[in-house]
């Protein structure tokens, strides 16, 4: 695993984030489906496809990383709303073009997700740092 | 409201029978009860998936995203039961509005759905629901939830497609 835990984290086997970097508005996070990554066995059969709700999982761990360089500090409150275009299978890379306001009680990001450049999702949601 | 007596575990089908899911991906355990358009299903929540799966960098908490799939599963099972499709239609989360998470839910605690069916035609299916732990306490309200019905091909064909 290549990125650090925050202090009161444990251990992550979900990891859903390769990289991330700094943008005008947030970050840009990227993640690559991998078709033997473990948790996602058996969700669909004979095919590997990252759940929607990974996509949630995804943006979660990236703003951990944007605000505190570091895994397992955020908390989500609410999820706005959330909305698929197409669903990301092996091979696919997602991108979360992201902006992020707010401070850290109250954090709100708008993320455009995409895969070669096509919408797969939009999320709008709210989130709290844990310290 | 009335409600119906909690059923024996062998008089409702197995989650793991209707979904086609498998390990580590099913995230619903029992369906405790079932009417037209509501069900409740309960999921355990244990260290040992937490550890080896499923881990949350939280100390033995179920991770807010399984805790929506959880929901969602059980939101599949209800739409499956209402339909009695037993094709294995694909349930595909599609869209959400209103998800707020207000607690967690931590190793050793039974997490109970409670989830309502507000409409349905040949494509979607729109949820709306609660998440409670095992004291009782609200864990997750969703406002709506829709998912997507496809034939069991669909994605397979998405991928032959690209």
């Amino acid at each position: 695993m290549g990125h650090p835990l925050s202090d009161n984290a444990r251990r992550l086997p979900l990891l859903a984030v390769d990289t991330i970097r700094g943008s005008e508005e947030g970050f840009v996070g990227r993640k690559k489906i991998v078709a033997d990554d473990p948790y996602l066995a058996g969700h669909f059969p004979s095919l590997t496809v990252y759940p929607g709700v990974f996509l949630v999982e995804s943006l979660q761990q990236m703003l951990e990383l944007h605000i505190d360089g570091a895994l397992g500090g955020i908390d989500l409150v609410e999820l706005g709303s959330v909305r698929f275009s197409r669903p990301a299978l092996a091979g696919d890379e997602l991108v979360f073009d992201t902006a992020v306001a707010g401070d850290r009680t109250h954090l709100v990001t708008r993320a455009n997700c995409t895969i070669d450049g096509q919408r797969c999702a939009r999320i709008t949601a709210t989130w709290r740092c844990r310290t | 409201m009335t409600t119906t007596p909690a059923a024996p575990a062998t008089v409702r089908p197995d989650p793991g029978d209707l979904l086609p899911y498998g390990h580590p991906a099913l995230q619903v355990d029992r369906i405790v009860r079932y009417t037209a358009n509501t069900l409740t299903a309960t999921k355990a929540v244990t260290y040992h998936e937490l550890d080896a799966h499923t881990g949350r960098s939280r100390p033995g908490e179920f991770p807010a995203s399984l805790l929506l799939e959880s929901f969602l599963q059980a939101c599949g099972l209800l739409v499956l039961l209402d339909s009695g499709d037993d094709a294995r239609r694909l349930l595909i989360f599609g869209s959400a509005r209103g998800v707020r998470v207000t607690g967690a839910v931590r190793a050793g605690e039974l997490l109970e759905h409670s989830v309502e069916l507000v409409d349905r035609d040949e494509e979607t299916a729109t949820f709306s629901g609660v998440a409670r732990a095992g004291d009782g306490r609200l864990v997750m309200e969703v406002e709506r939830a829709i998912t997507l019905l496809r034939p069991a091909d669909s994605l397979t064909r998405t991928k032959e497609g690209m």
